[in-house]
């Protein structure tokens, strides 16, 4: 896995990594930090897609693409690696596990979309707000960054809304209403768990989407 | 979507130019669930862009609010500066329209 690794590289929070359209020839694969795909709309708004995790490529999918339909930005200063495309090739080649194992990766980022529009398209706020909490408890966990009862989150409540398809004010009044309701604070970029079971399941949240547990590949 | 001033977000940064650092807003909601504070606040370039934020949170608020079956106008927005100062108030009949029908009036 190393060995693909043609540079790795340090990157200031905030700061747009890949632009929708320019032409690549790398996939980033994230080492350390948090990371986001958005789309910007025309009227200056943004909706986040998707976080990334240490461990997530951001971008696998740019390898049979070549472009993106959406930017990737850093949240947090971020470690990256730049794995260049033409050595992706040579594994696939080579190293047929591998390769079933990224593609395993673009499948589960598949999932996830599938759970965020649901969540966009069928929650109301707060059941989609603790949805997302429980899945980043999840994906956190599984990277070590993550306790049984919370989690630093370091995303402004701009970026949170942003993710979410709501606005600041209103995700403010709706991360008052689950904290009043004893099942998730989010302050001082950390998630505090209050009450997992109950927050799960006013969320309806089933972490079989994650693949926690998959057959060997 | 086009916002209240009919400008959008985006025509509002670029008139007043990227290079100058917007100012921040601090948005406290008054409603049923009693004050909500804004601790982080948000840049817009003006009064009248944060009036339009305000006013699209109303109208994100009260749709969710529809969706479990109540409509309460009675809340507001309190817009404020890092001051402290208190910049203007919105209220939730503000942002949205309202038509009922003739009969309903009455009661």
């Amino acid at each position: 896995m190393r060995g693909l690794l043609a540079d790795t590289r340090s990157v200031e929070a905030r700061r747009t990594v890949i632009r929708e359209g320019e032409r690549l020839e790398a996939s980033t694969l994230l080492l350390d930090g948090l990371m986001c795909r958005y789309k910007d709309l025309r009227n200056g708004q943004r909706q986040v897609t998707e976080l990334h995790v240490p461990g997530d490529f951001a971008d696998m999918h740019s390898f049979t693409l070549k472009r993106l339909d959406h930017n990737v930005q850093t949240l947090t200063d971020c470690v990256i690696g730049l794995v260049p495309h033409e050595r992706i090739q040579r594994m696939t080649e080579t190293h047929p596990r591998l390769a079933r194992l990224y593609w395993f990766g673009t499948n589960l980022d598949a999932a996830i979309h599938r759970e965020w529009e649901v969540s966009l398209g069928k929650r109301w706020a707060a059941e989609r707000t603790a949805a997302l909490f429980c899945e980043m408890h999840v994906r956190l966990g599984l990277v070590g960054m993550a306790d049984p009862d919370g989690y630093g989150f370091p995303l402004t409540q701009t970026e949170l809304a942003e993710c979410l398809g709501i606005t600041p004010i209103h995700l403010n009044r709706t991360l008052k209403e689950l904290r009043e309701a004893g099942l998730v604070e989010f302050r001082s970029r950390y998630v505090s768990l209050l009450d997992l079971p109950r927050l799960r399941s006013m969320a309806d949240f089933d972490e079989n989407y994650l693949y926690l547990d998959p057959d060997p590949l | 979507m086009t916002r209240p001033t009919g400008r959008t977000l985006k025509e509002t940064y670029v008139s007043f130019g990227v290079c100058r650092r917007m100012p921040r807003f601090y948005f406290d909601l008054y409603n049923g669930l009693g004050l909500t504070k804004d601790e982080e606040g948000q840049a817009a370039p003006d009064e009248g862009a944060a009036r339009d934020l305000a006013i699209e949170s109303i109208r994100s608020l009260l749709g969710d609010e529809v969706q479990g079956g109540e409509l309460d106008l009675r809340g507001r927005v309190e817009i404020k500066r890092d001051t402290g100062e208190v910049v203007m108030q919105v209220r939730f009949d503000e942002a949205v329209s309202v038509r009922l029908p003739e009969e309903s009036r009455h009661h």
